[in-house]
């Protein structure tokens, strides 16, 4: 059977055609090799030569917060105005009427962006950081070649808060002073430019390193100091130098157990936001740039030198007995004639002649040597930009007149910061640390780069040598010293204070009426939780630092231990004592239900020693509810706010004393009495709980008993 | 045998034309998710302004002497007494520095 004429071409069509199918794949397969593999990489240049560009990376500047995370600088994206002059010149025609418009809306100089918009550039600011308003009313004008974009802008919310401390950055974001220039590198972060893909728009369409820009963010940091203590620092300083009439003033607020800064201020000050307007005197660092002579604040220092050296002792008597003590033909006063005075006596009433004698009984060398040891005439170190050390000349050239005087702070100089980091050299066991100022430093991803550890410098004196020069601070605050201004009631306070004239550079020597006041000491005494150094530069009212920087140390020590929850040391011990004395109304009533202050011991249960009842605490508020707990001896753990809702162990049962009882709070009841007066609290806790419990009279009538210092004192 | 290399053939032919209609599709996926991408990005760096807007606006008004000024003016508050102040025995030791929070 032959093949058709019709099968025949039917076989060569499918033929060709198969064979068309079998070629076209190799084609296309070698067209594809061709540019993938054989032109790959010319292919790949060009195109990234037409979609990739660089896109400039402009990193944030980290923010700067205090040591409880609080902001005190941080940067904000803010409109900035900016115009294509050649732009603006081929589009509109009358660019001076353009400028005027401008100039209205942004309120600034007409003539200067004139002159701006005349240029023959393609790029001028027109105003940077403008407020929303301004760049929408901009906008709104439509005129072609102005622009707006985004620029960081620096803001401080707290306005003066620690203005010296954290110092300013300029519109390009460039630290200038403070911490702003000290940590700029970190702060600022760096400036890159990544490689983009972008499409026919000119929109980014992916780069990695868009996704990885938080390595070129500036870094965060965290500070040591406290923005509430900064702020009872501050207006504390500033009602001080206005009360005073001083020409200036300075605080600085220290860890004592870590050298760190938790506070520092000084008056008068500006407002960060507006710094440009700030005159030189209120942008001065007076802390840290501003040497004084610290004038009988320089006395423990010397006696702690002379008791570790041995030239003193405790139990010596120092005969101050003189009115003078003629050095080189000069006389060296004391404010009183002391007579025979012990070392503690020297401290405690600033006895110049006493301290120049143990100086003396020291030597020279040694002298200089304890000074220098304590800090003085040595670079604090917290690395603020402007830092200066107090002068301290070497002990060779000083002259008879200086070996007395110096003793008494007279002839050399210190700073705020420097003198409270000597003071705190006594409330930390003899230890001198270096101060503290940053804390932490983290990354843009969140990582900690650079925490601070506190730093000893130097065991200046033995912690039993400290503990000596300690009890005769305590002495200076207590009735008889120079310092009773500065004591507060229920804390034991370790100070001392400072008198000296300032010198007078037109004439020589020291001028009459003008001085510096100073007071630096540390509570509890016994504990010590903070360091402060208060100075008064030309207080005009008064000038002893007992009477001018004393009061100041006291309102500002007093509410900072408030704030950190330090509790009074009497208060420590019995807080019930503190309760009771609270002023009472003796006819006020009770007006909180008080069915739950005693519990009747169910039947046939007794309480073996060492063990209690638990109160009904339920439907109490805090305070009450606290008071019962601690009168039955039971410690308590409370969660919520309100009143109590719920308690764990219930009421009734019997557990050891000292057990934790669980109190959760919750809103109270609309129908709830108002919380009771202390009066109310004293009636409750007046009411016998057990044989053991503490009894109130007792510890009221001890309190009763506690000295309270007169707040009267003057410096020598 | 022309029957079983057309078979073949078109299998050969079939499964280039799916990888290559693959690789398209992945294409277009990627750019697809670039551009979701770049769009996440811009949406995140305008809510971190937005945050730090935020964030200043909250330090601004945490303010201490304003906190104190409302706490003293509109709440009638004061600065509690020593008589106000109930020592817990376990929260003094919690705190050996710095405030107990």
């Amino acid at each position: 059977m032959s093949e058709t004429r019709f099968q025949r071409n039917v076989r060569i069509r499918t033929a060709v055609l198969c064979a068309a199918v079998a070629i076209l794949p190799l084609l296309v397969l070698g067209k594809a090799f061709d540019l993938q593999v054989v032109r790959a990489s010319q292919l790949k240049a060009q195109a990234e030569g037409q979609s990739r560009r660089k896109l400039a990376l402009t990193p944030q500047r980290g923010a700067i917060y205090d040591r409880d995370g609080a902001e005190l600088a941080v940067s904000v994206d803010a409109d900035t105005i900016w115009a294509n002059p050649r732009q603006l010149r081929k589009s509109v025609k009358d660019v001076g009427e353009a400028a005027k418009a401008l100039a209205t809306l942004l309120k600034i100089d007409q003539a200067a962006l004139e002159r701006k918009l005349a240029s023959d550039r393609f790029f001028v600011w027109v105003k940077r950081r403008a407020t929303a308003a301004e760049s929408k009313a901009a906008q709104a004008l439509k005129l072609p070649g102005i622009s707006v974009s985004k620029e960081a802008r620096r803001y401080y919310p707290n306005r003066e808060l620690a203005a010296h401390v954290l110092g300013h950055a300029d519109v390009d974001g460039r630290g200038i002073s403070g911490v702003e220039l000290m940590l700029d590198e970190k702060l600022r972060g760096s400036r890159t430019s990544a490689p983009v893909v972008r499409d026919g728009r000119g929109k980014v369409v992916y780069s990695e390193h868009l996704l990885d820009d938080l390595t070129t963010q500036g870094h965060d940091v965290s500070l040591t100091i406290d923005k509430t203590l900064q702020h009872f620092a501050e207006r504390e300083l500033e009602l001080a130098v206005r009360t005073a009439e001083a020409r200036a003033g300075s605080v600085v607020v220290v860890d004592p157990a870590s050298g760190e800064i938790l506070a520092l201020a000084n008056y008068p000050t500006f407002n960060l936001n507006d710094a440009q307007h700030a005159n030189d005197a209120q942008r001065r660092n007076r802390a840290i740039v501003e040497r004084f002579e610290p004038g009988s604040t320089s006395k423990p220092f010397v006696m702690a030198g002379a008791l570790a050296a041995g030239a003193v002792k405790l139990s010596d008597s120092i005969d101050c007995t003189p009115d003078s003590l003629i050095v080189d033909g000069r006389a060296i006063h004391d404010a009183h004639r002391f007579g025979m005075l012990s070392p503690s006596e020297v401290i405690s009433r600033s006895s110049n002649i006493g301290i120049s004698k143990v100086g003396g009984a020291l030597g020279r060398d040694r002298l200089f040597g304890v000074l220098q040891n304590f800090g003085f005439g040595v670079l604090p170190g917290s690395g603020l930009p402007g830092e200066v050390a107090g002068s301290l000349r070497p002990y060779q050239r000083w002259y008879a007149m200086d070996a007395a005087t110096i003793p008494f702070g007279q002839g050399m100089s210190t700073t705020t910061l420097q003198l409270a980091m000597s003071m705190s050299a006594f409330a930390n066991k003899g230890r001198l640390l270096e101060p503290l100022l940053v804390k932490r430093v983290v990354d843009g991803r969140g990582q900690t780069v650079e925490e601070a550890l506190p730093r000893v410098r130097k065991q200046v004196v033995s912690e039993r040598i400290a503990g000596a020069v300690t009890d005769m601070l305590v002495g200076v605050t207590t009735e008889g010293g120079t310092g009773t201004e500065a004591a507060i009631d229920g804390y034991l306070v370790a100070g001392k204070t400072g008198t000296a004239q300032k010198s007078d550079p037109e004439h020589g020597g020291y001028a009459k009426d003008k001085w510096v006041s100073s007071f630096a000491g540390f509570a509890p005494a016994n504990k010590p939780r903070l360091t402060i150094a208060v100075v008064l530069d030309e207080p005009m009212i008064a000038h002893q630092g007992g009477a001018v920087a004393a009061p100041v140390f006291r309102r500002l020590m007093e509410a900072s231990l408030r704030h950190l929850g330090v509790p009074a040391e009497r208060a420590q011990n019995n807080a019930v004592a503190l309760v009771r004395s609270a002023p009472s109304k003796p006819e006020a009533k009770p007006t909180w239900p008080l069915e739950g202050a005693e519990v009747p011991l169910p039947r046939g249960v007794s309480l073996a020693p060492g063990e209690t009842l638990v109160p009904n605490l339920v439907g109490r508020p805090a305070r009450l509810a606290l008071v019962q707990a601690r009168h039955a001896m039971l410690e308590v753990a409370l969660a919520g706010s309100g009143v109590v809702s719920q308690q764990q162990p219930a009421p009734g049962s019997v557990v050891r004393r000292g057990t934790l009882v669980s109190l959760q709070l919750s809103s109270p009841m609309p129908e709830l009495p108002a919380p009771p007066l202390a009066s109310d609290l004293a009636q409750v806790i007046a009411a016998p709980a057990g044989a053991d419990a503490p009894q109130p009279s007792a510890a009221s009538s001890n309190r009763d008993k506690l000295p309270v210092p007169p707040r009267r004192g003057q410096d020598g | 045998m022309k029957v079983r290399f057309l078979k073949y053939w078109v299998i050969v032919v079939v499964a280039i034309t799916l990888a290559f209609g693959v690789h398209l599709l992945l294409l277009s996926e990627n750019a697809h998710m670039s551009y979701k991408l770049a769009d996440l990005k811009l949406q995140e760096e305008r809510l971190k302004a937005q945050r730090n807007l935020l964030a200043l606006e909250a330090a601004t008004l945490r303010q201490v002497d304003r906190v104190e000024a409302i706490a003293r003016g509109s709440f009638g508050m004061e600065v509690p007494k020593p008589s106000h102040v109930i020592v817990m025995g376990r929260t003094q030791e919690q705190h050996a520095s710095g405030r107990g929070r």
